[in-house]
């Protein structure tokens, strides 16, 4: 037995829930993070007002740091009678100007309202029963589309003018009901809560990213393993094999159980689920809904006596595993930790 | 004191007595704490105004030398470090103007105190998969030799996570098998004694993947393609290049560059005079793809390699975001590559940046005699140098773990082709999924079906520093090595026909670029296989298997033409040697040639075609005259160092001169002799056919394999 450490952090910023010395549980969240994305916009001043490229400072109306609304005005040239202007195409902060390629770039920044999902009914925008929708559609579903970007357009007097229903937001289209014309866009946004994966106490906070965990129990590797952490009990939701783990087997369990630990499988077998992860040597979580976990590694191979009888010690107790890994420098082997 | 005036000289007489001091007291003549004669007495013995010699003695009183009290004769206090080494500096001008005078040249001057002056010198390669160390010591005849070489697993994984540790092991090992202590409570013994210690320590890495590299550069086809060529010769893997004209809209870049973690970016563009704009852009695109590193949260090291109008302006854009440095343009005019300054920036780089991250190189890179290379960096400076002297045209690979490295020294041009995912344990699944499980097969003379040998692969895939175990195990890295260096090759030709042309524009040139073909079977192609003088492998594989095995890999991977010499290099020494060859040329040479190449074979193999059992060529060894007929496969055994051999091809058979011309060539003889190989050509192995090629090179081989 022996003290164990994990390292739970977000991929980005987030917000933490917990505090050092708190005791949690394999299922307490203990970050959460909200990431939106905000893209550079990259806008060719000098080429918009037609002047030579280092003198793109002496038209902006904006300086670095300033917040300007989609369509503002950001450079301004008059030219005799004319004025030429540039507008920006995004909400956002004015992040960098370039006078060597006269240009400048735009950092979107998101308000809440524009997360979404909203509900765009385009029947009634386009003054159309909702089941004519259908054919006027510009996107389907999963389809991304800009702000004011066009989600279905008709045409009128035989084509001389368009009419159109546009999206409020930048965002992913994620429903459309023809039985009512709504057409519900939302923004994509990386939502990810952080667990505790295993039980113990909160040994370290690492500030907007997440904590480590300390338990004490016995820590195992894999050799390879296929899809993400899972937590359970030993011999119920996650099972040991002593011999190959066979295709149908495996069919058989889908659903039934969160993982399983064997000595090995055969590459033939698992080919179309596996065999790209297997090729790169980099695994990571999947749709399968299983997590394996081989002990020996590929072919016809048993499990070794010292890990069937920890079988015979630890079963009934609960167990995490993680079947991620990473053949190449970093290595990350297979992980199987049984709290004590 | 031994003071002398030359009065005709522009040199005044205070300055020249100050000197003759100093050199008095650096040549131990006048000691510390030694009195100087007055002021009086000096200028008297030397016929100079007193004024003289108090200007001399305060000079000096100034700067350290003396110290003088009220009432007594100035003393000597002793040398500072910066006058001893000013004062060494002019001695050795003198000096170096004196054997000038006799002819010798100043790089003769010192590879010979070098050597002299070296006891021990201690090499590591950090691999992949193992740590490789090589001690090299001065015998009692006062030639510097290979002591010893010793290879422990690469301590990267989770567990030990420091690659120091396995260095250590390495050097443990080392000790244990020459006998010379070169540790002491875990810190390197420096300089050598008699029995212990090493003068210089030199290391070489291709560890944690190695160097990776995005290039970006203006144009797909002359800056990006300069770009990712520089990255190539500094020991680079190449993850993606990105140029203007690269098909990509300025979102897909971005958003392809997040996904990205290289180690370094190379930026360049623009050649001099022109405009700056585009290659300013390509810098934004960069700034806001907010690309971001392997190991956590720090700046990218960027190297900018454009215009240098553009130098001011990208260092605006983009010093905030990354740790920007500025070399060179690697194309200052269209048909004219500069990669040299770059190459070394980009090294430079590599040993303080990239590899300090990795864990445990902190302690490697504090310890070295100078800057870490990358393994395949090494390798490429030996190479260049070894032909450049001996004018010999060169074809080398290393197969390793995750790739396979091929250079051509040919024409004075060197090139390195890097084919990623080609390798005999990482890449291993990749390797077989690119060749074929059926081309890996057929070179295996053992039962297998195609599922066994996928789990095979697959295990020495995940058990990457294992050694075979067994027979099966044996054969399926004979078969696998042999499609290994098929593709290399193949991959090595496209982008090394590029660089042997003159890279000038002109509706010739890009013509012809439209229409090359590649021939190599025919000798047409612009790398002519028939002017190849020498083929060495290196590679754990080559190393751990038998060296009938290596031949046997090399001969039917290459299906050599004309006739090449075949040498291994089974101590992995290229890449000690070619880190030691960047200090000291010489001595880097001398090893690579007397210790490090060993000898296997020559193959002759003319080409031509003609009906099977026609005599293809006779060859003459020693005066014995021997008919070769087309299809045949056979060993002459040597027991000489070097011999002369003579080709004479049949009127249908090109021996290297042309069709029917003979050749003559003095060749090393190698354990296995010469191999005429007129077998049909691409060879069609059947197991039968296998044993009975492996029996000609084994038979009468004195029982050595």
């Amino acid at each position: 037995m022996a003290k164990i450490r994990k390292k739970r952090v977000l991929p980005f910023d987030g917000k933490i829930l917990v505090k050092e010395g708190d005791r949690v549980k394999p299922d307490t969240i203990i970050a959460e993070m909200s990431y939106l994305g905000e893209r550079p916009f990259i806008v060719d001043i000098a080429g918009r007002l037609n002047i030579d490229l280092r003198e793109i400072e002496n038209y902006l109306t904006k300086k670095i740091g300033d917040y300007i609304e989609v369509r503002d005005t950001i450079a301004v040239r008059h030219r005799m009678a004319v004025k030429l202007e540039a507008h920006s195409p995004v909400s956002g902060i004015l992040e960098s100007i370039s006078p060597a390629s006269g240009n400048i770039v735009i950092r979107e920044k998101v308000n809440k309202e524009e997360i979404g999902p909203v509900i765009v009914n385009c029947a009634e925008e386009l003054d159309i029963p909702p089941e004519k929708l259908k054919s006027l559609l510009n996107k389907q579903i999963g389809d991304k589309i800009e702000k004011g970007g066009v989600i279905a357009s008709k045409s009128l007097y035989a084509g001389m003018k368009m009419d159109y229903c546009k999206s409020p937001i930048f965002g992913e289209v994620v429903s459309i009901d023809l039985k009512t014309g709504n057409v519900i866009i939302k923004r994509p946004v990386d939502e990810r809560k952080m667990n505790a994966f295993i039980p113990g106490i909160v040994k370290e906070i690492i500030p907007k990213r997440g904590a480590i965990i300390e338990t004490e129990g016995e820590l195992f590797n894999g050799v390879f393993g296929f899809g993400g952490e899972e937590y359970g009990t030993l011999g119920e939701e996650i099972i040991i094999l002593e011999s190959p783990l066979r295709r149908n087997q495996f069919e058989e369990y889908k659903g039934k159980i969160k993982g399983i630990i064997t000595p090995s499988i055969n590459v033939r077998e698992f080919g179309d689920l596996f065999g790209e992860e297997i090729k790169k040597g980099i695994t990571k979580d999947n749709d399968t809904g299983i997590t394996i976990i081989l002990m020996k590694g590929f072919g016809e191979k048993k499990l070794d006596i010292e890990i069937i009888k920890k079988y015979g010690e630890f079963k009934g107790r609960l167990i995490a595993i993680d079947g991620r890994t990473q053949i190449r420098a970093g290595a990350k082997r297979p992980e199987i930790i049984i709290p004590l | 004191m031994n003071i002398k005036i030359d009065f005709d000289s522009h040199i005044p007489l205070y300055q020249q007595v100050t000197d003759n001091i100093i050199a008095l007291i650096a040549s131990g003549q006048l000691r510390v704490g030694e009195e100087l004669p007055s002021v009086r007495n000096l200028s008297s013995r030397l016929g100079v105004n007193p004024a003289t010699i108090v200007r001399a003695y305060r000079n000096l009183e100034n700067i350290g030398v003396l110290n003088t009290r009220k009432g007594r004769r100035s003393k000597v206090v002793g040398l500072p470090n910066g006058i001893k080494k000013e004062r060494l500096v002019e001695l050795y001008r003198d000096f170096l103007l004196e054997v000038k005078k006799v002819g010798y040249t100043e790089k003769e001057v010192l590879d010979t105190v070098s050597n002299h002056s070296l006891n021990a010198i201690l090499t590591i390669d950090v691999g992949s998969t193992t740590t490789k160390s090589i001690l090299f010591k001065r015998n009692s005849a006062g030639k510097m030799v290979f002591s010893g070489f010793n290879q422990s697993k690469t301590t990267v994984e989770t567990r030990e996570e420091d690659v120091w540790v396995g260095i250590l092991d390495s050097i443990k090992g080392l000790e244990s098998k020459t006998g010379w202590k070169i540790l002491k409570n875990g810190k390197l013994l420096s300089p050598s004694l008699v029995d212990s210690g090493v003068d210089l320590f030199f290391a070489t890495s291709s560890a944690g993947g190695g160097l990776q590299m995005v290039t970006v550069g203006l144009v797909k086809f002359y800056t990006a393609e300069s770009a990712e060529r520089t990255a190539l010769g500094a020991g680079a893997i190449v993850m993606d290049v990105f140029s203007v004209d690269d098909e990509r809209t300025t979102y897909e870049k971005i958003m392809e560059l997040k996904e990205l973690r290289p180690d370094i970016i190379l930026l360049s563009g623009g050649i001099e005079g022109g405009a700056i704009s585009g290659v300013v852009q390509l810098g934004e695109v960069l700034a806001a793809s907010e690309i971001r590193g392997k190991f956590g949260d720090y700046k990218i090291p960027l190297v900018y390699a454009g215009n240098s109008n553009g130098r001011e302006f990208i260092s605006i854009a983009l010093k905030d975001r990354f740790d920007l440095s500025i070399t060179e343009n690697i194309r200052p005019i269209l048909d004219e590559e500069n990669l040299s300054p770059a190459r070394r920036e980009i090294t430079r780089i590599f040993m303080e940046h990239v590899m300090k991250r990795a864990p445990g190189y902190e302690k490697l890179v504090d310890r070295v005699s100078s800057p870490v290379l990358p393994t395949p960096g090494a390798v490429f400076e030996l190479l260049s140098k070894y032909s450049e002297y001996n004018k010999k045209h060169i074809l080398a690979f290393d197969i390793g773990g995750a790739t396979t490295d091929v250079f051509s020294a040919y024409n004075e041009t060197v090139v390195r082709t890097v084919s990623a995912n080609i390798g005999m344990s990482y890449s291993l699944l990749q390797t077989i999924d690119r060749a074929g499980l059926k081309n890996v097969i057929k070179w295996m003379p053992l039962e297998i079906n195609e599922g066994d040998l996928e789990n095979l692969a697959t295990n020495k895939m995940i058990s990457s520093t294992s050694l075979p175990s067994n027979e099966l195990e044996i054969e399926m890295e004979i078969a696998v090595a042999k499609e290994i260096l098929k593709i290399a090759l193949l991959d090595h030709k496209k982008l090394a026909e590029k660089s042997y042309e003159e890279d000038t524009i002109t509706i010739e040139n890009l013509i012809k670029e439209k229409h090359r073909k590649v021939e190599w079977d025919t000798g047409r192609s612009e790398l002519n296989p028939l002017m190849i003088d020498m083929i060495i492998g290196s590679g754990g594989i080559l190393s751990h298997q038998k060296r009938k095995n290596a031949l046997e890999i090399m001969i039917d991977g290459f299906e050599a033409k004309g006739t090449t010499e075949f040498y291994v290099d089974s101590a992995f020494m290229m890449p000690h040697l070619g880190v030691l060859s960047s200090v000291n040329p010489a001595l880097g040479l001398e090893l690579f040639e007397r210790e490090c190449l060993v000898p296997l074979a020559t193959v002759v193999s003319p080409i031509g075609r003609d009906k099977l059992g026609r005599v293809a060529f006779t060859i003459i060894v020693d005066n014995e005259k021997r008919e070769v007929k087309v299809g045949d496969f056979i060993r002459i055994p040597l027991s000489k160092d070097t011999v002369e051999i003579k080709v004479l091809p049949s009127k249908r058979f090109d021996a290297g001169k042309g069709k029917g011309i003979p050749v003559r060539k003095v060749i090393k003889c190698g354990q296995f002799g010469i191999i005429c190989d007129m077998r049909s050509k691409p060879l069609n192995p059947t197991p039968e056919g296998i044993m009975e090629w492996r029996k000609v090179i084994t038979e009468d081989n004195n029982g050595k394999d």
